[in-house]
């Protein structure tokens, strides 16, 4: 009796999880659909690349909002015809922004990842200069929970999409495969004005890697070794939130994981060509115009061309159509405007 | 038990006490009520009243207040 | 570690694991074990406060019930005349023990969380002699739940004295309750008594009572993630840009945090109270639908039900029952022939010590001490006005029907609605601002910051009404989760659904809404 009892009950047990997948599987989905839709959102970039051909992208630039207003794809196929992308939004976290990078490994196969390092540096909020070891064990937690949260949402993405649960539509509700939208901009943010910087930085109090950064890069570069991909870690030209306490700090992870460190802050005007803060940048030095992201992607070209490693892929005609119209859509509106 | 009924009269006045045997459960004495009362009983029956003798047992009814004086009277 | 994230979720499932598995004898051990990680991964090193308030504790527990034992048998051995002596004697050694044990574990409390406000008041004090800041500020690290664990200490050390429990001898079991990990982040208040007895049960694994305190953490989740956070979230603009507040504005806002303070901590309390019921212990209650009550002595018979019991046994019933009060009782008695006010007084008296310490417990400011003192004056009056409401009452013809129940009702809210903004308020000149600032201001400028967008307007009003309902319920004294274990598992199925789906996609978390932590694990 006691074991038809427990049995009954396992029986329940998986009923009750059989529901509960099913019903993660379609609210993902309609969220998914929701976020294709939506014209702003924090993971539509992700969503984007499914409107790309598989293993059509060789560059890949992620990091939070600095990287979208550092690199205009459509420039470097304009001049070499290479194929890259840039994925970003602000106050990006490293597990998001490792995840995000893995779905997108999923259907792409980039040679070169950038990965713009302003997110995963920063005051830390150290009361007693971890004489406690409260930052220790914060942090081991933290890694934890953003694993629990970044492999769930990887699967079944209803905590990471649910902010656009808001504007949803009764179609939503009812469309089975999303369809996601064509990007001319290829995750480039466009800023238009010019604002020149007034104000000097002040200095922050312990600089430190924050929220597990050196964990997440390490478990990139992880990745991108299993898919035969470059990480360089880059710096981009920014006024507001540069140190060279920061610089050190990413110089010494570089040096740790063995990679690439370029940082567009020191010797900018040897690195970037004709590069001026007063007309580079659209909010006084946090984000860079549509003139200062054309010089940066000017330098970001130099460094993949000089890299022995690298050599763009030939793709089909059907993929260069699509990035000639794209780019061509794309320089049609800049000058329109 | 008339001196208790008086105490009791001035605490909470219009309250027939007799009839009750359920006067902390049924919330007719709040424990500021109690603690009025305590004060009270300590002085007219001069007796020391413990926290452990606070329990609800001892006050729900007359019947019951008068058994834990007489108990503590004896005591000392 | 926040009890609404998923890695906690994760290591109570992990824990209860663990529980089921291992023999019965040691599944308190398990408990331990948790409970010690649990406040490792959130205060760290600090964990060593813990521990040397648990061994004040255990010591001071050993100690007394030592001298309680000598005294039993030495009375027997003593002929009559030196019992009474040997009594006195005796009780005020065993006083003074209870007192430096109690006292000690109280003063690392103070020590730790008010050493501040204590240097404040002394700096402003040397301050009206020209002296500049005798006393620097210190930054200082709290461990989790020490406001918590050092009361359930003290209240352990008392019961022991009063003859209610045996000291424990085996110090890891006085270290599980001290530390024991759903109490200790909020609350409730346990007795050692009623956490020893479940502890030493042995709990066999009971699917139905298990899935049904599933289901009580999922309320609990919903109430703290889609209401209260939500709540936090639309409010949090609200003080820091609204300059003129506006009556209806302030009002709203005011109603709205009120809510949020409740969703947040009685949600907070349903998933440890859930938690804690997965291993078959079952914690304190602390909350019992306190909106539906009709006066502020019942209010706080309804809301931090705990808080209350633990300050009417330890600090109210002592000082009621002490020397002490007995001067100041026959001072009254002299000096008065009122016997209305010769029994009020000294009863108000004690309750002052009370409602200091609950003002006080909440934080270490002045705010803090007027708002237990804000209730404390509205009660006393209350009390003394009685009599001529129940005059006004009878010549009115007034019945105690629904109608002046639900007056009742809405002037206690209005009553705690106030607090709760003096509660909110940074410093007591804040709140007076407000208020001064909305009194006949009937313009409505701030209205933009008070009133939710239209999905988080609905989202709250479907919760407050969802809360409401259940309260509803439980007033008529239905024990839901015992009816969802007893009827057919099908509704609990729909109720686990809805909760964790709300959650999921409705829940006020992730990097739009930043982090809302538990309102009253700060305490």
């Amino acid at each position: 009796m006691e074991v038809k009892k427990h049995v009954l009950h396992i029986l329940r047990f998986l009923c009750f999880m059989l529901i509960v997948t099913i019903l993660l599987c379609y609210f993902s989905n309609v969220l998914k659909v929701n976020e294709i839709r939506s014209s702003t959102g924090r993971n539509q970039v992700v969503q984007e690349f499914n409107a790309e051909y598989k293993d059509s992208i060789d560059v890949l630039l992620a990091g939070d909002s600095t990287s979208l207003n550092s690199f205009v794809p459509a420039k470097l196929w304009k001049d070499e015809k290479i194929t890259s992308y840039a994925l970003g939004y602000g106050y990006a976290y490293p597990s998001e922004i490792y995840f995000d990078i893995k779905k997108i490994f999923e259907r792409q196969k980039p040679k070169i990842l950038l990965l713009e390092v302003s997110f995963m540096v920063g005051e830390l909020e150290v009361i007693d200069n971890n004489l406690y070891c409260q930052d220790t064990v914060n942090g081991l937690v933290d890694y934890f929970n953003d694993e629990l949260l970044g492999n769930i949402n990887y699967i079944f993405p209803v905590m990471k999409y649910k902010s656009s649960f808001k504007d949803k539509t009764l179609g939503d509700m009812f469309t089975i495969k999303p369809k996601a939208l064509n990007n001319i901009y290829k995750g480039y943010s466009i800023k238009k004005n010019v604002l020149a910087p007034s104000e000097k930085l002040k200095p922050e109090k312990n600089t430190d890697l924050i929220n597990n950064g050196e964990i997440y890069t390490r478990k990139i570069k992880n990745l991108c070794e299993k898919n035969n991909c470059k990480m360089i870690l880059i710096f981009a030209p920014q006024i507001a939130c540069w140190t060279e306490v920061k610089h050190n700090i990413i110089l010494n992870l570089s040096e740790k994981l063995g990679v690439e460190f370029v940082d567009y802050n020191v010797n900018t005007d040897k690195l970037i060509k004709n590069f001026s803060w007063n007309t580079d940048t659209a909010d006084g030095g946090t984000h860079l115009n549509y003139s200062g992201a054309t010089k940066v992607t000017n330098a970001i070209k130099n460094l993949i061309l000089n890299d022995d490693s690298f050599c763009k892929s030939s793709f089909d005609q059907k993929i260069i159509k699509k990035w000639n119209k794209d780019s061509e859509d794309f320089f049609r509106e800049m000058e329109g405007n | 038990m008339e001196k208790l009924l008086e105490i009791l009269a001035i605490i909470k006045p219009g309250v027939d006490f007799t009839k009750s045997s359920s006067i902390v459960d049924d919330g007719i004495l709040d424990s500021m009520d109690i603690a009025r009362l305590v004060g009270e009983i300590g002085d007219e029956f001069d007796v020391e009243i413990e926290v452990t003798d606070l329990v609800p047992e001892n006050f729900n009814s007359i019947d019951a207040i008068m058994k834990m004086i007489e108990r503590l009277e004896d005591e000392d | 570690m926040e009890i609404t994230t998923l890695v906690f979720l994760a290591f109570v499932g992990v824990s209860c694991l663990v529980y089921y598995i291992v023999p019965k004898k040691i599944q308190w051990c398990v408990l331990l074990v948790a409970s010690l990680l649990f406040f490792v991964f959130s205060s760290a090193l600090l964990t060593i406060y813990m521990l040397i308030t648990t061994g004040i504790t255990y010591a001071g527990a050993l100690i007394i019930q030592k001298n309680r034992d000598l005294f039993v048998i030495k009375k027997k051995e003593l002929p009559k005349e030196e019992r009474k002596s040997y009594k006195q004697k005796s009780k005020k050694r065993q006083k003074i023990l209870v007192a430096i044990f109690s006292v000690s574990v109280i003063a690392i409390l103070v020590a730790l969380k008010y050493c501040n406000f204590l240097g404040d008041i002394v700096n402003s004090v040397a301050g009206m002699f020209a002296l500049n800041k005798l006393i620097p500020e210190f930054n200082i690290l709290l461990p989790l739940g020490i406001s918590y664990y050092t009361l359930m200490s003290v209240s352990y050390i008392v019961d022991v004295h009063r003859g209610l429990i045996v000291a424990e001898r085996n110090p890891f079991r006085v270290l599980l309750f001290v530390s024991y990990f759903p109490h200790i982040v909020e609350g409730p208040f346990d007795r050692y008594k009623d956490l020893d007895k479940q502890f030493r049960t042995p709990h066999k694994f009971d699917y139905e009572k298990f899935t049904g305190s599933i289901v009580l953490i999922m309320f609990g989740l919903y109430k703290k993630l889609v209401i209260a956070d939500r709540i936090g979230f639309v409010l949090s603009d609200y003080f820091d840009n609204v300059t003129e507040n506006s009556m209806l504005g302030l009002s709203i806002v005011t109603v709205l945090y009120t809510f949020q303070l409740y969703m947040d901590f009685s949600g907070c309390i349903d998933i440890v109270s859930g938690v804690s019921e997965l291993f078959g212990v079952r914690v304190a209650q602390n909350f019992r639908q306190p909106f539906f009550s009709k006066s502020i002595n019942e209010f706080w018979r309804r809301w931090h039900i705990t808080l209350g019991l633990w300050l009417k046994e330890y600090v109210f019933y002592p000082i009621t029952l002490s020397g002490h009060f007995k001067k100041v009782n026959q001072f009254v008695r002299k000096h008065t022939k009122n016997k209305t006010l010769s029994t009020f007084v000294p009863a108000a008296y004690s309750l002052f010590f009370v409602w200091f310490c609950n003002g006080l417990w909440h934080g270490a400011s002045i705010k803090f001490i007027l708002y237990g003192l804000y209730y404390y004056v509205l009660m006393m009056i209350g009390q003394l006005l009685t009599p001529l409401f129940n005059f006004i009452k009878n010549k009115l013809h007034i019945k105690n029907g629904r109608i002046f129940r639900s007056f009742q009702i809405l002037r206690t809210f209005f009553i705690v609605n106030i607090g709760m903004l003096l509660f909110k308020s940074a410093t007591v000149s804040d709140f007076l601002g407000y208020l001064s600032s909305a009194l006949f201001n009937l313009k409505g400028s701030d209205l933009a910051w008070a009133i939710p967008g239209n999905f988080d307007l609905i989202i709250i009003l479907i919760g407050l009404l969802l809360v409401s309902v259940v309260g509803v319920i439980k007033e008529k004294g239905i024990n839901i989760i015992q009816v969802l274990n007893t009827k057919i598992f099908i509704i609990k199925w729909i109720a686990i659904l809805f909760l964790l789906f709300s959650v999921l996609l409705t829940g006020a978390f992730g990097v739009e809404y930043g982090e809302m932590a538990a309102i009253y694990a700060q305490f």
